[in-house]
């Protein structure tokens, strides 16, 4: 059980919050990591077409051999991305515990401007809270 | 004098240049102040008869010593305080202008909570009475107007050791601070300005005039912990001295 | 639990193998030049357009009966075309060659991700959504079988390597007719078809 990474994705593809934790994976730059949120946003929209049995979300859960993606989409488009091991059993709720956290100390914080970079200490010590009780 | 005039803080727009005509110009404060132009219409309105489909009545409708029930949610709130930070800081050069205005917006809420907070406390008893020595106050203030405003009660009250017009109240964990997280190039600020302008309100209102600001002070395990720093005018503590 | 589709891509990216299980959401046929003969009569461009002209394959002496086809032919043996669902079947919108595409776009895109985000050699999956599952195994020749089942299917990268190993080891890489690699043929043939579909009506999550 290891959470290694959160991203948030706001509604344009772009990323405006990433974070690592436990060691496991590779350290990629800002800007890889820029361009992979992007491809993921792209992707997102894609795997919500290509159903074969009516409609459906965009992807959710993304597995590798060795850790996993697992995504939550906002009702206002924003991705909430969480980096774990395969048999993390959590991470649903820790996204809606982090996008509690969001909704707190981003969204009511007169000092963010809405689809850009997330800089709120109280955010990162809510998030660090969440991850390390989770 | 500061009372044959309308307070300076009651006006949003007040430049942070006060020049001491502006305050003694009896045009610059009727201008502020006028009432809306059409009052029948609104007594008007106001007698008739509240439609059926309405959930209740209106806080307008409500008694005003109900306080049960009336509460804000925290959320709603917190949002309302975000756009006014934003909008205010649009509107200015630099922290202190900020703070000051933060200050003013406070205190015109201050002058109402006074208000209510003693009406809905002494209306209905048969021995009203008024607070005149200042630590009772003080105690009124970080006590009830803390919980009528904040819900729950400040921290703790202190005295300066180094000025003997100083005084300060204590939140370690202020309602308003709860979702803001000041970036570094403002760490000077604080947003509890608005805070010290309810206050100042109060402690002008009951005849104490202060200069209040409010001061971050955090701790290891209250980060938001903000201290709201009372100095009070010379006259407070001369009047206080003669009733020794 | 169900199975829905298969799709197989060789390593030029190009789809050479499509089947497909009770979809109720279909693609339309595929545009004319947009998909290679010989990947599935069910989604070939033409398939709606009435009864198959079989003399254009120079092949097609082998659709006798008087013997099993085993390799290529676009447009015979109805009775292995993929019966069509009865009723409340909607189209995707989408002709199957954009469909594949999106597919392997897809496919190669989260591949790369995976890979770049462990820092290692590791292969992508699965991937799921509210109402289907993606399951990719890649072979070291970089044949890709994409298989599309229901959300709550298991792993099914096992079930794809058995249809690699009994399936197209068997009657593709075996088979001297089917041209692969060629970029102008897909590898569909009888045998194939008919042993895949038997392999995957077996399963516990075929439903």
């Amino acid at each position: 059980m290891a959470i290694f990474g959160l991203w948030i994705i706001n509604k344009a593809g772009g990323l405006v919050y990433q974070r690592n934790f436990a060691e496991g994976l590779a350290q990629l730059t800002s800007n890889e990591n820029l361009v992979l949120a992007g491809t993921l946003h792209g992707i997102h929209a894609i795997t919500a077409r290509l159903s074969p049995m009516g409609p459906s979300s965009g992807a959710q859960v993304i597995e590798g051999e060795t850790f996993k993606m697992t995504i939550f989409l906002t009702a206002t488009g924003t991705k909430f991305v969480l980096l774990t091991s395969l048999n993390e059993t959590i991470a649903e709720i820790l996204l809606q515990r982090i996008y509690e956290a969001y909704a707190d100390a981003v969204m009511k914080n007169p000092f963010h401007t809405p689809e850009m970079p997330i800089r709120s200490d109280g955010f990162d010590t809510r998030v660090t809270a969440i991850i390390g009780t989770g | 004098m500061a009372y044959s005039q309308p307070h300076p803080r009651l006006s949003v727009l007040s430049n942070s240049s006060h020049s001491s005509a502006e305050h003694l110009s009896p045009t610059a404060s009727s201008t502020r102040f006028s009432l809306p132009t059409a009052p029948s219409i609104h007594s008007q309105l106001s007698t008739q008869k509240v439609p059926l489909n309405r959930p209740g009545p209106s806080i307008y409708d409500r008694p005003l010593n109900k306080s049960r029930g009336a509460e804000v949610s925290v959320s709603a709130f917190a949002f309302l305080l975000s756009e006014i930070v934003q909008y205010t800081q649009k509107r200015v050069n630099g922290i202190n202008d900020l703070e000051r205005r933060l200050n003013t917006l406070g205190y015109r809420i201050g002058v109402r909570v006074v208000e209510l907070m003693l009406w809905r406390s002494e209306s209905s008893s048969k021995t009203p009475k008024r607070e005149v020595r200042l630590l009772p106050v003080l105690m009124m203030i970080h006590s009830q107007v803390w919980k009528a405003v904040f819900g729950k009660a400040a921290d703790a009250i202190e005295k300066s050791v180094e000025n003997a017009d100083e005084y300060m109240i204590i939140d370690n964990d202020p309602v308003i601070e709860r979702h803001i997280s000041v970036p570094r190039d403002l760490s000077q600020l604080s947003c509890s300005s608005f805070t010290a302008g309810i206050v100042e309100a109060v402690l002008d209102g009951l005849g104490f005039p202060a200069r209040v600001t409010a001061h971050s002070t955090p701790l290891a395990q209250f980060r938001s912990r903000t201290t709201i720093l009372i100095k009070l005018e010379k006259s407070v503590l001369e009047r206080e001295e003669l009733f020794k | 639990m169900t199975i829905n589709s298969l799709y197989i891509f060789d390593r030029h990216c190009i789809c050479v193998y499509y089947q497909d299980w009770h979809r109720t959401r279909r693609p339309k046929p595929a545009a004319e030049g947009g998909l290679l003969p010989g990947v599935s009569q069910a989604v070939s461009p033409g398939t709606s357009a009435g009864p198959s002209s079989g003399f254009d394959s120079p092949r097609n002496t082998l659709a006798s009966s008087s013997g099993t086809v085993v390799a290529i032919n676009e447009h015979t043996n109805p009775q292995l075309s993929i019966p069509m669902a009865p009723t409340g079947v909607t189209s995707t919108g989408l002709a199957f060659d954009e469909e594949a595409k999106l597919v392997y776009g897809v496919v190669l895109s989260l591949r790369n991700m995976i890979k770049k985000i462990s820092g290692r050699d590791e292969q992508f999956t699965s991937y799921r959504t509210s109402s289907y599952k993606l399951h990719l195994f890649e072979t070291p020749s970089g044949y890709k079988f994409v298989m599309l089942t229901d959300q709550k299917s298991e792993m099914m990268r096992s079930v794809l390597k058995q249809i690699y190993l009994v399936g197209f080891l068997e009657f593709v890489v075996r088979n001297p007719l089917i041209k692969m690699d060629s970029r102008e043929q897909g590898i569909d043939n009888d045998n194939f078809r008919s042993a895949v579909d038997r392999y995957v009506r077996g399963l516990p999550n075929y439903n």
